[in-house]
């Protein structure tokens, strides 16, 4: 039952990046012509005829497509239109700062949202319910590059203890991971409070208040430990929203990563880096999303019947 | 009307607040879009450069003629915020019509025809949730120009699979309702059945979802236009305000401020509508979350 469920989760996660690849792979045929970017405006007509030939441009679109998605396959996504390098290269070269970010950002957002939420829970209706009520509803109206751009303005400018953009030593990454964790903190906190409030009225917390247990065991040892999983589920599958905040939080700070990679390529019209990196983006959050569903659907076997 | 009424009118407006406190901003900012000419002080194009930089008026230079100061041409805030509301709006009202038009289509679809239909169209719901949404936007919009137009257009086309996932599966309860086997077993169309019968159930769902969107779509089109990507300046947006902020928000933090300001309180205007709408469509579930 769980392997099947698995297998057809893994089925689709395959079709959805095929579907990807080639949407982006007819985005860029419409879009653009390679000879046009990659030669000079006077190449002489054998010349481009001769490059058209050597790139595979004449050959059916459908033959094309095959090609890319093996060249894909290979983690090969062409040459840059700006700067003539692979954009294999680019990606990998930013790559770890946006790692170093996301993590970051991510951890904050954990130890952020999952205690507040919890807590929620458990003092419904209190000041603390309250406020993360309040946190949620702001921190959902709230757009997250101008949330940054106000961050700057104060810690940077008004109180000058944190610098304001680039990576560099730990201060550094204070101020694009509070951004970037509170983007993603109304989600999460949402999540774990209403996750912890459906186990806090389970029959067995009823059953473990009347056999008199402490209520620190009550929360920590039973229901906390039941809450926890469908929210990690739900935060993989949430996966999408964390790249969208990178890309943002990026852009506001100077963060030499993937998501400013990606703001630059598109407004400079560097049309293969921004295929590869909607593809790679893509294909992180598909693979988080099956990690989430095989997470819950392991736990919660209702799940695998929908 | 009786003192019993009047109790129960006190309630339900207490038990409403939020949504009360949302229509009343969603009020403001659409009444401020439409009397645009007849709000704002000043002409939000009119530049002064002896007046540029002119901090707001409870700062000590500043000048109770530009009552939150002016920009780095000197264009009145206030004025330029004031029109900018007609973008955000407009892009938004635009941008949903578009997805809600193709979502509910997708959604019916796919709710009433299982099989073939039901899996593309599921399919392209879970393609279109895979990639991430301010990329695709970004992406697309550059491809095909930076515009006002491009920009609703491309908004709403990315922003349906909301509409279509949330339809499809109330469809699917709905569609064995006793009602509906009742139509279908007094022979009438599907056609009818589907827009007659099926249809004006949903209403509430799409003013839901269509409310939260606006303020996912204007928060997004004010990015675009941070970024250049969106609505071409001369014209005032929200998102360009801030763009042209920035560049001096060392020393003028306000000319960055307000127009943020501007784009929370009308997201958050929506989606405390949006909320309350839905408590009060189903009072059930309210404050489960």
């Amino acid at each position: 039952m769980l392997r099947s469920f698995i297998i057809k989760k893994l089925f689709l996660a395959v079709l959805i990046a095929l579907g990807v690849i080639t949407g982006t792979f007819l985005l860029l045929y419409l879009s653009s012509d390679p000879v046009a970017t990659l030669l000079p405006a006077e190449a002489r007509a054998e010349d481009i005829e001769e490059f058209r030939k050597a790139m595979g441009l004449n050959d059916p679109l459908p033959v094309q497509l095959v090609r890319f998605i093996w060249q894909v396959m290979q983690f090969d996504f062409g040459t840059s239109y700006i700067n003539k390098l692979p954009v294999t290269k680019l990606i990998l070269e930013r790559l770890p700062a946006s790692l170093e970010l996301a993590a970051a950002g991510f951890l904050f957002y954990i130890c952020f949202s999952i205690p507040l939420g919890v807590l929620a829970a458990i003092k419904r209706f209190s000041f603390l319910d309250n406020l993360s009520t309040i946190i949620a509803v702001v921190g959902m109206a709230m757009p997250i590059y101008w949330y940054g751009i106000m961050l700057i303005i104060f810690f940077g400018v008004k109180l000058q203890i944190l610098p304001i953009s680039g990576r560099g030593d730990f201060t550094h990454l204070i101020l694009p991971m509070v951004t970037l964790g509170t983007f993603l903190a109304p989600v999460g906190m949402r999540l774990t409070r209403s996750a912890m409030i459906d186990v806090l009225n389970q029959d067995y917390i009823r059953t473990a208040r009347a056999k008199g247990l402490s209520l620190t065991s009550i929360y920590f040892k039973h229901a906390l430990k039941n809450a926890i999983l469908p929210v990690i589920s739900a935060v993989f599958v949430q996966m999408g929203l964390l790249l969208s905040g990178a890309v943002v939080t990026e852009t506001v700070y100077a963060w030499p990563g993937l998501g400013r990679l990606a703001a630059t390529a598109i407004i400079a019209g560097d049309y293969p880096l921004v295929r590869a990196l909607v593809i790679l983006f893509t294909l992180f959050v598909v693979t988080a999303n099956l990690i989430g569903d095989i997470i819950i659907s392991a736990l919660d076997p209702r799940i695998r019947l929908k | 009307m009786g003192r019993r009424n009047i109790f129960i009118l006190f309630r339900s407006i207490g038990k409403y607040r939020f949504g009360i406190l949302g229509a009343f901003l969603t009020m403001i900012m659409i009444v401020s879009a439409l009397l645009a000419p007849f709000l704002s002080p000043l002409d939000p194009y009119d530049q002064d450069i002896s007046k540029r930089f002119t901090p707001p008026s409870w700062h000590e230079q500043g000048n109770m003629k530009y009552l939150l100061g002016t920009d780095h041409v000197g264009r009145d805030t206030l004025s330029r915020l004031i029109y900018g509301s007609r973008i955000s709006l407009s892009v938004g009202l635009f941008a949903v019509l578009i997805s809600a038009n193709i979502g509910i289509i997708f959604g019916l679809l796919a709710g009433y025809y299982s099989g073939f239909i039901d899996s593309m169209i599921s399919y392209l719901i879970d393609l279109m949730l895979s990639v991430p949404y301010i990329l695709l936007a970004m992406a697309l919009v550059a491809t095909f120009g930076a515009s006002y137009v491009n920009v609703f257009i491309v908004l709403g086309i990315t922003g349906w699979p909301l509409y279509a996932r949330v339809l499809r599966s109330e469809v699917l309860r709905i569609r064995e309702m006793e009602y509906i086997r009742a139509a279908r077993a007094l022979g009438m169309k599907k056609r009818r059945i589907i827009f007659l019968e099926i249809l004006p159930n949903l209403l509430n769902n799409i003013l839901v979802i269509g409310t939260i969107q606006t303020a996912q779509v204007i928060i997004a089109e004010s990015f675009l236009s941070f970024l250049g990507l969106g609505v071409q300046p001369p014209i005032p947006s929200w998102g360009g305000m801030l763009a042209e902020g920035r560049e001096n928000m060392l020393e003028m933090w306000w000319l960055a401020a307000f127009p943020g300001i501007a784009i929370f309180l009308t997201a958050l205007g929506m989606n405390l509508l949006g909320d309350g709408l839905r408590d009060f469509f189903d009072p059930f579930k309210k404050k489960q979350a």
